[in-house]
């Protein structure tokens, strides 16, 4: 072994910490390249291609044209906006330094389908008077004979010993009218804290699959969600619990929704929800932006996909009349159900 | 976001394989064995500090490749006789990543924290040695085990990646001792330097099904899918590194050492979820003789 073979050994260790750049390098940030890799994100990942019937290679060739490489940026994120609206999906969003892209779709429908005149509640179902715990506004109806609960996004707080507290607070109450009327949704832990005081049963109350490979049917082995347990520090509310819902019930609320079709005390009642039961992932575009669109489906214990909303129990749509006087008759039928079942 | 690299929001378990744990204890007991016949071997505890600057990707989450402010730490055990080392290492690494370290020197900002744990062990044995130049070649290998996890507030509420590679490395070391009279001690001259090269031909790189968490809308099922819907693959040349050192041997049997490490990883997979991290380091060693 000679010194000139030891240097070339030397040299080769240098040689490397050079190297560097071919092994990692920045993406190309052309508009046309960022189109490209958004639209190929979303094919490779989104999972609910099937159920809503969408044609993602269409969709392509309708906005590929539009993207040149003089675009703004402005214009750019008008594109990949429109391309992402295709899917109709209210998780699905670009952001922007500037602007957070949104489903025109999904906007209609939760505003232009209000099944509640937040007014008419706030005025004559809370009142001045209204009590409020963590994230829940509550009062009592009919006499203090039925408790209201207006929980109005999923991103308030929702804490078991809250809720038990104020069930425990009214033990006279023929059952709960729960309003998630208009709740967009927020964090699902919630729905697990509350669901930990509805009777305890192994109940099966959906079944998710995680996108797992390229083809837009590929999904991994179904994991089944049961029924949360209040490991006995609670008891159990066995009473009606009524869940008033509409199409601006979206995401954790339609997941509530869905759950509670497997607990025997639990009634929906009001408008189909909103849908939006995937949940969200994303990343970073080449030009620094992000995203984040649906990766998972979930599946309702019979194998339904409610991705475009869960049908209630019983359908009751707001009266422009009753409204016109001041009364939600959404609620008021829920009260009814609630105190015929004495 | 960035792509991940973030602090570490969820403390990743470390295992040590038992049968790996049994494997260096016989490993260790052919060195003791050998040492018998040829000398003293020296037991040594090796604590390292590291510096450096890097770069880093996480696809699946981001394209985009980002500048990385990194520290570790390192505890290594070591059996020295005159002709084997082995080694059993523990190192933790954090770093900082942002898209200009500028921005970071400039005002704090930052894009995200990332935490990396490596565990290993390795053997290497002296193949050829020059008596009159005090030329040593090495070769040897280990197995080691790399986990990154990386967490970004700044991105959609929050990001949470990980990535874990399992591999075996092949190590290369030349080195230079001033010589010594006596050729059987394994300590060499007060001064040493070496150049090494360590690769791993090959890993078994794990993923989850997704890179990225919004834990807004849902932490529960995402924390099951993380580990439920994994992807392995086989990667060929996950991790590359060169290192050129000076030691120097103290009086008293410890040594310190000073290097620049350059360290490639990668755990390749398909288009979209590949980690990649480059590094330049130095690296300041104690090596704190135990037993000799």
């Amino acid at each position: 072994m000679n010194r000139r073979t030891i240097f070339i050994l030397i040299a080769s260790a240098l040689l490397f910490a050079s190297c560097e750049k071919a092994f990692l390098r920045n993406p190309e940030q052309s508009p046309s390249a960022v189109f490209d890799y958004l639209w190929q994100r979303v094919d490779l990942q989104y999972a609910l291609f099937d159920v809503k019937g969408i044609d993602w290679d269409s969709v392509r060739n309708r906005y590929a044209p539009q993207v040149g490489d003089d675009i703004s940026d402005d214009s750019l994120f008008r594109v990949l906006a429109n391309m992402l609206n295709s899917l109709n999906d209210g998780h699905v969003n670009i952001i922007s330094p500037f602007d957070v892209s949104r489903s025109e779709e999904v906007f209609l429908q939760t505003y232009g389908h209000r099944n509640i005149e937040p007014n008419v509640v706030t005025l004559n179902y809370l009142g001045p008077h209204y009590h409020s715990a963590g994230g829940f506004a509550y009062n009592t109806l009919r006499g203090d004979s039925v408790l209201y609960i207006r929980y109005s996004s999923f991103s308030n707080s929702a804490s078991t010993a809250t809720l038990n507290n104020i069930l425990k607070r009214y033990p006279d109450a023929a059952g709960v009218v729960f309003d998630i009327r208009q709740n967009g949704g927020g964090s699902v832990e919630n729905i697990w804290n509350i669901l930990a005081l509805m009777p305890a049963k192994h109940a099966h109350l959906y079944t998710s699959q995680i996108k797992s490979g390229p083809a837009h049917d590929d999904f991994s082995v179904a994991e089944k969600v049961y029924s949360p347990f209040s490991n006995g520090d609670y008891e159990p509310y066995r009473k009606p619990f009524v869940v008033l819902t509409d199409r601006g019930s979206y995401s954790a609320s339609s997941f509530f929704a869905l759950c509670a079709k497997s607990y025997d005390n639990m009634l929906l009642m009001g408008d189909t929800t909103g849908g939006g039961l995937g949940l969200p992932n994303g990343g970073e575009l080449p030009n620094g932006w992000t995203y984040r669109f649906p990766i998972t489906r979930t599946l309702a214990p019979d194998g339904k996909n409610y991705e475009n909303g869960v049908p209630p129990d019983s359908v009751v749509l707001i009266s422009p009349t009753a409204t016109a006087q001041g009364i939600d008759n959404v609620i008021e039928s829920a009260a009814d159900v609630i105190l015929g079942s004495r | 976001m960035q792509h991940n690299s973030n602090s570490t929001a969820i403390k990743h378990p470390i295992h040590i394989n038992p049968r790996l744990a049994a494997f260096v204890a016989c490993l260790l007991c052919l060195a003791a064995a050998d040492a018998q016949s040829l000398g003293h071997p020296r037991f040594s505890l090796t604590l390292g500090n590291a510096a450096g600057y890097g770069v880093s990707r996480d696809l699946g989450t981001s394209p985009r490749v980002y500048d990385a402010l990194s520290v570790g730490q390192s505890v290594a055990f070591n059996a020295e006789t005159v002709d084997w080392t082995f080694s059993g290492l523990f190192a933790a690494r954090g770093i900082l990543s942002t898209s200009k370290i500028k921005h970071l020197l400039k005002n704090g900002s930052y894009s995200g924290y990332g935490g990396s744990a490596e565990v290993g062990i390795a053997a290497r044995r002296r193949v050829w040695q020059n008596n009159e130049a005090s030329w040593s070649i090495a070769v040897g290998g280990g197995l080691s085990n790399y986990t990154y996890i990386g967490y970004a507030p700044k991105f959609m509420n929050a990001s949470f990646s990980l990535s874990d590679l399992f591999q075996p490395d092949i190590i290369f070391r030349v080195q230079y001792d001033l010589p010594n009279s006596n050729s059987l001690a394994v300590l060499p001259g007060w001064f040493s330097a070496y150049a090494s090269i360590s690769l791993a031909p090959f890993g078994l790189a794990y993923r989850p099904g997704f890179s990225f968490i919004d834990n807004y809308t849902g932490a529960r099922d995402q924390k099951d899918y993380l580990f439920s819907s994994y992807r392995t693959s086989f990667a060929w040349l996950p991790h590359l590194a060169t290192e050129l050192g000076v030691r120097f041997n103290l009086r008293s049997g410890n040594r310190i050492a000073l290097a620049y490490r350059w360290d490639y990883r990668s755990s390749h997979g398909s288009g979209d979820w590949q980690y990649d991290e480059v590094n330049h380091q130095l690296l300041l060693e104690f090596n704190i003789l135990l037993k000799k």
